[in-house]
């Protein structure tokens, strides 16, 4: 509707109660609803009675009149500037405009001079009780008039009619909230509940009742309620017929109080109910339904079955073990008592025999002693079904022994006094033992967690709050548990920056804003743990690398309590996984640029990796050495030997191995390497990867070969002269030419012994070399030894006839030994020859053998001098010999002692000697017997 | 068994060849056939008859077991005790000589007095060896 500035200036001044006014109209919440048939209704009426094609319930809002109801009109508001009912709403009576093109206040209003022409206005103010004008019950014509007296009063009272169903419908409303939550209540209930119409006729059951039942028996016909549950008595035998149901027998009058019923349904445990049902009324007091509310006392009477199983259980144990029983006079405090009462507390029952109430109570432990007078006395009142006490009782020993007691009142006098109290009286000192062990285990177990100092154990509530701080995060972080615990949040040894990296993860991760202490547990909040790496900041300001597991903390009933956070120092590892890293490194670069050759073998046998000189040492590139076998490379009379131990690597009877090995290089010349080989096993002890090194060796056996040679040639072109010499000197003084001068002789003589020593000495000399190489080969036979014994006294004779020694041999035990015959006949010669040359002439010396356990001892018996003590600790050592001059004299190289201690070891035999100086010496070595 | 009584000698070296030369035959009472090389020895063995070939290994030109080679082509080698005088006695050279034919060595230097009667005892078993 157009507004112009002469409306306004029409318009009616607002009320004086206006603010209150229209705070009570809002209070109405009516404005803007949809039309309502009372209200239409009431216009009608009024438009009828008045004979005016218009009428309107009009309600005046701050700057509008709205119609809730309204006749013979479109619109559904009007600005209040131009309503005829803001002028209404002043008075408390009936407002007339007879005819407003007329009246001053109206002959310019829109509404008059506009299309709608109105002429006549009759509008009755909306009264509430505190005296607002809600609005006007108004009718409007197209004519001037006038209303009469009884049309006048009709609106009146359709305008109180109005007031009146605007302030019902108000109260209704409320009523159907409070009804509505009153139902949300009963909904929620623990208790089951059905109520039902006068009829019998099921209304509502609640969602706890929805649930035993297993459906909502409301939705369904009553003929088909046992296809979903069924109700019996409270034994569960016999079925409850629907006359003895709680909801009926209320309905036909009978009072239902604690009626015990049980429900089986689909899909539910069976469930035992308590009943308890009554009329339901409404405000007049009349019988409109009836309701029950059902509890679940099943677990009740589960607890009250498990007592009765463990009072039959005791009857049972009574009597198969030896319990001890009791009686007591209650009146005379007289006790009778059997064998094994006394026995548990070390008495015979004799002892006893004057026992009574006081003295038995002068026994119970002084702590115990109330509460077993207060359980006595609340059984005698019959508060508890049985004296049920476990105490402590003093034995005759004098310490405490745990006894349970069980007793019932089995006789009472005629005005309902216990008389007598009889029970049994288990001994459960081991029982109380074995749950101080429990307990102390778990003591224990607590000190454990408080004592693992290299855990850090923090726990906090829900917000973050610590609540613990065990002593492995006092010694992590420095602070102490006192500082901490109710103060703090782990957000004081963390490092800001973080978390706040942490938290920008998750918001990103998660689509929303995560931070603080929501950073550390919002991925455990529903379970499970989270692990990640932290920096600590300790309270003196280090750093330290932690390893931090949190998981959340529940109650029974799943309510989120709290966090547990334990944390690992991980500095430690972290420096050995970065000394790792660093000798992995070094190996690298060592592996590189060794000058030796090096390789990495699979235990497959296939290359891992070559350095560059083992690629040089074969002559091939890196590329082509990976493309080629190492057995390949491999001399094929060196292959086996290698497998072999390669396979005493892997089954770890070695970890590592040495070998002279020969190889083939890219030009098909020969190569000679020593191998070393380490096996390589990972952290469980599997073998990894071999690491070879290869020396060549072909220069040094070059070497070693001219050496031989030259030994050899030296050896040959010394002998040669000598052979001559010697064997001349030998058939000179041999007398095969003839007879020698005596002049001569002698000089003669003396050049003989020393063209003998010289070869002596030059074998010697070889012999040591070939010893101290390892190059001494032995060839082992399995012999007689008795055989070589006299074989070597042979050969020995023609030595010891010119020195006039006998040599005696004693021992014939047979002895097969595996020895290199002509080394051990070196042994037997020198030790002879020695033996001959330090006896005085025209002696004995003995060469004797026996058995001792799996040996043969083999000895030379002189009748010398003996070896002078000085000299005995250097006997076996090379270039010794007793006195330089005698020695000289008696001929030898000082090195016979020491190749016959070479050899008879190389033969698995020892060496020795016994000797007493003066008296003689024995030399002997033993051999194992086959 | 059959007394030895011939010894083929082949030595390069003069003094040598002379000492064993008398060591054998006046010490041991045999018949010495003393050749100064290989070639020699080839050249009288057939007419010699020797039963021991009692050879040097080290020769110029032809050493030992080249003249052993050799005297197979004309001897029945394998009837004759076959000895190698040397110095060269490490094992493996020793080994070479058994090798090769020789059933045993006469290390140098010998003792003249007892070296008849080192090779009468090889004889002994030499022959011992040929009837097992």
């Amino acid at each position: 509707m157009p507004l112009d500035d002469k409306v306004t200036r029409q318009s009616a001044p607002l009320p004086p109660n206006e603010a209150a006014r229209i705070k009570a109209l809002q209070q109405l919440v009516i404005l803007d609803t949809p039309p309502e048939q009372q209200f239409d209704d009431i216009v009608q009426l009024a438009a009828a009675i008045t004979g005016c094609p218009i009428a309107l319930v009009s309600l005046v809002d701050t700057s509008r009149q709205w119609f809730k109801a309204k006749c013979g009109l479109d619109a559904t508001e009007t600005d209040r500037g131009i309503a005829f009912c803001a002028h209404a709403i002043l008075g408390k009576e009936l407002f007339e405009v007879c005819d407003a093109s007329s009246d001053p206040r109206f002959s310019a209003n829109p509404l008059v001079t506009g299309t709608l022409s109105i002429r006549f206005y009759a509008g009755m103010p909306l009264l509430s009780k505190q005296g607002f004008a809600y609005g006007t019950l108004c009718v409007i014509d197209t004519k001037p008039g006038r209303l009469n007296d009884f049309q006048r009063q009709a609106m009146e009272r359709l305008a109180r009619q109005v007031v009146w169903c605007m302030e019902a419908r108000l109260q209704h409303e409320q009523d159907a909230g409070v009804s509505k939550s009153l139902t949300s209540l009963l909904e929620f209930l623990p208790d089951g509940l059905i109520t039902t119409d006068i009829e019998g006729n099921i209304k509502h059951v609640n969602s706890i009742a929805r649930r035993w039942h297993g459906i909502d028996p409301a939705t369904i016909n009553r003929q088909e309620w046992p296809l979903y549950f069924e109700l019996f008595d409270q034994s569960g035998k016999q079925r409850l017929a629907l006359a003895d149901t709680p909801l009926t027998r209320v309905l036909r009058g009978e009072q239902v109080k604690d009626q015990e019923l049980i429900i089986r349904s689909k899909g539910q445990p069976e469930r035992l109910m308590l009943c308890n049902a009554d009329y339901l009324r409404d405000s007049q007091g009349r019988r409109t339904g009836a309701v029950v509310v059902m509890r679940d006392i099943t677990a009740n009477r589960d607890a009250s079955r498990s007592i009765a199983d463990k009072n039959r259980r005791l009857s049972v144990i009574l009597e198969g073990t030896r319990a001890g029983t009791w009686e007591c006079n209650l009146q005379t405090g007289a006790m009778e008592l059997n064998d094994r009462w006394a026995d548990i507390i070390g008495y015979r029952l004799d002892e006893l025999s004057t026992l009574n109430v006081e003295m038995l109570e002068r026994w119970v432990h002084p702590d115990d002693l109330a509460m077993c007078r207060e359980a006595l006395q609340q059984h005698l009142r019959g508060e508890l079904p049985l004296y049920d006490v476990t105490m402590r009782m003093r034995h005759k020993h004098g310490h405490y022994v745990w006894v349970h007691d069980l007793g019932r009142v089995f006789e009472w006098g005629p005005t309902g006094q216990a008389l007598k109290i009889a029970g049994t009286r288990l001994d459960i000192s081991a029982m109380k033992q074995r749950d101080a062990e429990v307990a102390s285990a778990r003591n224990y177990l607590q000190e454990i967690i408080n004592a693992a100092e290299e855990v850090s154990i923090i726990a906090t509530d829900a917000q973050g709050l610590i609540t613990l701080f065990n002593s492995g995060a006092e010694r992590m972080l420095g602070y102490s548990a006192k500082d901490m615990v109710g103060k703090q949040t782990p957000a004081i040894f963390h490092l800001p920056k973080q978390v706040e990296q942490r938290a920008k993860e998750l918001s990103s991760q998660y689509d929303r804003n995560i931070n603080g202490f929501d950073t550390f547990v919002h991925e455990v909040r529903t379970g499970g743990t989270d692990t990640r790496q932290w920096t600590y900041v300790c309270r003196d300001g280090s750093l330290k690398q932690v390893r931090l597991s949190v998981s959340a903390l529940h109650e029974g009933q799943g309510k989120l309590i709290g966090f547990l956070g334990m944390s690992m120092d991980l500095t430690r590892q972290l420096e050995a996984e970065e000394s790792a890293r660093v000798s992995i490194e070094r190996f690298e670069r060592a592996f590189a640029a060794a000058a030796q050759g090096m390789a990495l073998l699979s235990v497959t046998g296939h290359w891992i990796d070559v350095n560059d000189a083992l690629c040089q040492m074969f002559g091939y590139t890196r590329e082509e050495l990976l493309k080629i076998d190492l057995d390949q490379l491999t001399y094929p009379d060196d292959l086996n030997k290698d497998l072999q131990l390669v396979r005493q690597t892997l089954d770890g009877a070695i970890s590592h191995y040495q070998m002279e090995k020969r190889y083939i290089d890219s030009d098909g010349a020969l190569i000679h390497g020593i191998l070393s080989v380490s096996l390589v096993r990972d952290s469980r002890g599997w073998p990894m990867h071999f690491v070879l090194q290869i020396q060549d060796i072909s220069a040094l056996k070059h070497m070693e070969t001219l050496k031989d040679e030259f030994v050899s040639t030296v050896s040959h072109e010394l002998r040669t002269p000598l052979t001559s010499i010697s064997g001349a000197l030998g058939l000179v003084c041999g007398g095969v030419l003839g007879e020698v001068p005596e002049s001569m002789q002698e000089m003669l003589s003396v050049a003989s012994n020393n063209a003998l020593r010289l070869s002596a000495l030059i074998n010697d000399l070889l012999d040591m070399e070939k010893l101290v190489a390892g190059k001494m080969n032995f060839s082992f036979h399995e012999v007689d030894l008795t055989a070589l014994l006299d074989e070597a006294l042979i050969t020995m004779e023609s030595y010891a006839a010119p020195l006039a020694i006998t040599i005696r041999r004693v021992g014939t035990a047979p002895a097969r030994i595996s020895v290199d015959p002509m080394r051990l006949g070196q042994v037997l010669s020198n030790l002879l020859s020695n033996a001959c040359k330090f006896s005085p002439k025209g002696a004995e010396v003995k060469l004797e053998h026996k058995l001792v356990d799996n040996m043969v001892e083999v000895s030379v018996i002189d009748q010398g001098s003996g070896i002078p003590e000085s000299f005995r600790a250097r006997i076996f050592q090379k270039f010794s010999q007793a006195d330089a001059s005698t020695g000289r004299s008696k001929g030898g190289t000082g090195l016979g002692l020491v190749i016959c201690k070479e050899l008879i070891e190389r033969m698995h035999g020892e060496i020795g000697y016994e000797s007493f100086e003066g008296q003689g010496t024995r030399f002997w070595f033993r051999l194992p017997v086959l | 068994m059959t007394e030895l009584k011939r010894v083929l000698h082949v030595e390069d070296d003069p003094s040598i060849r002379m000492v064993a030369g008398i060591a054998l035959e006046k010490v041991g009472n045999l018949e010495v056939l003393s050749c100064e090389s290989g070639q020699m020895a080839l050249e009288k063995a057939v007419a010699f008859d020797p039963q021991v070939l009692l050879l040097d290994v080290m020769m110029p030109q032809m050493d030992g077991p080249a003249t052993l080679k050799q005297l197979r082509e004309i001897l029945d080698v394998d009837s004759k005790l076959v000895l190698f005088m040397t110095a060269k006695v490490q094992q493996k050279e020793i080994d070479e000589y058994l090798g090769i034919g020789a059933f045993g060595v006469i290390i140098k230097p010998f003792d003249p007095m007892t070296l008849a009667r080192q090779i009468q005892e090889h004889w002994k078993n030499f022959q011992q060896s040929r009837a097992g």
